[in-house]
């Protein structure tokens, strides 16, 4: 008799000890999870933020891209390089004629020379 | 101890107390849980949530090649909080600060030592600490890194957005402006706010003591939704081209104003609209309102002798004459309705003159006798056709619609004079378009000056298509008048400046008086020249119009002597960037080198 009462004895506390285990398991279960998605939550702010960053630096890149490009930058910079291209340099080009016959466009004008193309082929002969 | 020792008076008292101190606390709980929940949740809330506006970002305005015209950038607003400077520790820093910044180190120290304020309060003038000093309105990322690598704790930037425009005035008077309150103030940037502007997002958040985000407790978010892009039928280069030429006539002839339109008659696309004076819009402030205004739009003139083409268009449609039919211009009375009129005069004294011959010399006397052949009615609404007196609806805000009276309202000499281009007003814009009627075998179209409006990510796009809007003349006709129009700029032609050989140029020059005092002024003139080419197939409609040319001596601001050759040195700047071939072997576009082998 004595020995059963010890026995439930012994199985109340084991059960009371795995019951606060479990319970505390879970509590720092609970506080791990919590603490891995604020780290999570805290690297996709701060991912967000590079993007944001990058998409700023892009913006900026482009915005410079685009000055440089202006008419007014490209023949200033350029000014004593280019040369009007002189007749020689200047070719009309029928593209209907190097393509086949289904795959013709309707142009109603041969394609023409571009250019930039008369200006590259200027700066090379001078 | 024994509790028999302890009163049982004190130990009742003690438990009296101590059930009392329970109920009061619960009692408190209660109070605060039950009646004051609500306040208090919301003082909690207040003090932890947090609501932020996440700004969307303005949509780019680019050219038909995607040329960024027009974008969105963010700048810091670079500022100092004088109280939390410290000159003792950051005072060396201010000479390396005001060189990056690009400003008078005395003006950066000042604003940095600017610690209190005036300020108009109940009992009088009091002093105030000033806590933000701006130093710099908009400082760019790279500059701002320079800033922040200095470590001046009391100087620190806000991010804002600016909008800004890499081609500087480059159309600027199309492009418009946005104000520095984010309005936008005209040209697309306001005709076109709608699919630019985007739609704010916002972010409910939870925040820390120090108020910093606590990215984990992120409750609701909506995303910002960008601007949407908008793409013009403007071409840069072609723009660029425009604009030199205007420096080159403000340059020459100091005019009070000069507008260029370059288009493609099939379409309606603006290629190219520029005025002088003009601005730009990253400084409009620095700017007087006559600059920012659109001349091509707003501007109304006489259209002069380019409105002939008009009167002899809407005579041959009308079948009253021929291009071959030949008037006396010597003749300085014509009978209208058994009255005499008086015919105005010409610049140089005519003989018997064809149709084609009235066009191409000019001859207003030969165009009021085609104009009386037609009549009032039939002019007036030919007129309206062509797009006179009526909006042409390009878009931007600013239009107008010039002076087209009905025949109600016209005196007994109207119809003498508006076949010549008098007693008429129209927008260059207008007159450009009139004439492209010529070149579109004979419908007149709505200007096209937005070619699409897109989202950034691709996946809506909003097409602007071109609209005709109605036929004027039929195709016949236009043609005809079309190669009436290229004697123009022949030898014997008020525009042989206007001449590229080869190219088929055809024309018609206008030297409008202008009004002064209530009087034409014989010193004050509009001289403008509206062309296209290839005259067989028009390509390309240009329009010169310079409003008082500056002359020297002895000679007159006419059209074909002013406005002429501009036309031809854009047009021939066109061909060679367009790449434009010769209509027929006789090319001799400015290629430099000689005499030209085509068929190399």
């Amino acid at each position: 008799m004595n020995k059963q009462t010890d026995d439930y004895r012994f199985l109340c506390i084991a059960s009371g000890v795995f019951m606060v285990a479990v319970l505390g398991c879970l509590a720092l279960g609970v506080v791990w999870v919590r603490q891995s998605a604020s780290s999570t939550a805290k690297q996709v702010q701060k991912c967000e933020a590079q993007l944001q960053q990058k998409r700023r630096i892009l913006a900026h890149v482009n915005e410079q891209f685009a000055k440089a490009h202006m008419p007014s930058n490209l023949t200033q910079d350029t000014s004593s390089e280019l040369i009007t291209p002189v007749a020689g340099q200047v070719r009309w080009i029928t593209v209907t004629d190097r393509m086949p016959a289904v795959e013709r466009p309707v142009i109603r004008e041969p394609a023409l020379v571009s250019f930039e193309l008369a200006l590259m082929e200027g700066s090379r002969k001078r | 101890m024994s509790l028999s020792f302890i009163s049982p008076i004190r130990i009742g008292f003690l438990k009296v107390v101590v059930a009392l101190a329970f109920v009061v606390l619960i009692g408190r709980f209660v109070y605060l849980h039950v009646f004051e929940h609500e306040r208090l949740s919301r003082i909690v809330e207040h003090n932890r949530e947090n609501m932020r506006t996440l700004y969307s970002k303005r949509g780019d305005i680019v050219d038909a090649r995607g040329n960024l015209l027009a974008a969105t950038r963010e700048v810091f607003e670079v500022g100092v909080d004088p109280q939390a400077f410290d000159q003792e520790e950051d005072g060396e820093k201010l000479v390396e600060l005001a060189k990056i910044l690009e400003l008078p180190e005395s003006e950066v120290l000042e604003k940095c030592n600017r610690r209190l304020r005036e300020v108009e309060g109940p009992n009088g003038v009091e002093k105030r600490d000033v806590r933000w000093v701006v130093i710099a309105e908009a400082v760019n990322q790279e500059v701002y890194g320079k800033v922040n690598d200095l470590k001046i704790k009391s100087v620190y930037g806000n991010r804002k957005f600016q909008r800004h425009y890499p081609g500087s005035s480059l159309a600027s008077h199309l492009l418009g402006f946005v104000n520095k309150e984010g309005v936008p103030s005209m040209g697309v940037e306001q005709y076109m706010q709608f699919y630019l502007q985007g739609q704010d997002g916002w972010r409910e958040f939870e925040h820390d003591g120090r108020r910093r985000e606590m990215a984990q407790f992120k409750k609701r978010e909506v995303s910002p939704t960008d601007g949407m892009g908008v793409q013009l039928t403007l071409d840069l280069v072609i723009q660029h081209i425009v604009e030199e030429e205007l420096v080159k006539i403000a340059r020459d002839y100091n005019p009070e104003s000069a507008t260029i339109i370059v288009s493609e008659p099939s379409t309606g696309d603006i290629l190219a609209m520029a005025n002088f004076p003009d601005f730009d819009p990253n400084l409009f402030f620095k700017y007087k309102p006559e600059e920012l205004k659109n001349r091509a739009i707003s501007d109304i003139i006489e259209p002069g002798s380019t409105f002939k083409a008009v009167t002899v268009a809407a005579a041959l449609n009308e079948g009253v004459t021929r291009a071959s039919e030949v008037f006396d211009c010597g003749q300085s009375v014509v009978n209208h309705k058994d009255r005499d009129l008086r015919l105005p005069s010409d610049s140089h004294p005519n003989g018997r003159l064809s149709v084609t011959e009235i066009l191409v010399k000019s001859s207003n006397r030969g165009a009021a006798f085609i104009g009386v052949r037609l009549g009032e009615d039939k002019l007036y609404r030919y007129a309206r056709d062509f797009g006179f007196g009526q909006v042409t609806n390009i878009g931007p805000a600013g239009e107008e619609k010039g002076i087209l009276h009905p025949v109600s309202r016209w005196d007994g000499l109207t119809i003498t004079r508006m076949p010549m281009g008098h007693a008429v007003s129209a927008t260059p814009l207008q007159i450009h378009f009139a004439m492209s009627v010529i070149a579109n075998d004979g419908v007149l179209v709505k200007p096209r000056l937005i070619k699409r409006a897109y989202s950034s990510d691709g996946k809506l796009e909003i097409s602007f298509d071109p609209s005709p809007r109605n036929r004027v003349i039929k195709p016949e006709i236009a043609r005809e008048v079309a190669k009436m129009l290229m004697g123009v700029v022949r030898s014997d032609g008020t525009a042989h400046k206007a001449e590229i050989p080869g190219y088929e140029i055809a024309g018609k020059t206008g030297t409008t008086q202008k009004i002064v005092d209530g009087r034409y002024s014989h010193t004050a003139h509009v001289a403008s020249f509206i062309g296209f080419f290839p005259a067989s197939r028009p390509k390309l409609m240009v329009s010169v119009i310079i409003n008082e040319p500056k002359m020297t001596k002895g000679l007159s601001g006419y059209g074909g002597v002013v406005a002429a050759p501009a036309f031809h040195d854009v047009s021939e700047k066109l061909i060679r960037y367009m790449g434009m071939k010769p209509v027929n072997g006789e090319a001799q576009v400015a290629w430099k080198g000689g005499p030209l082998d085509w068929s190399r």
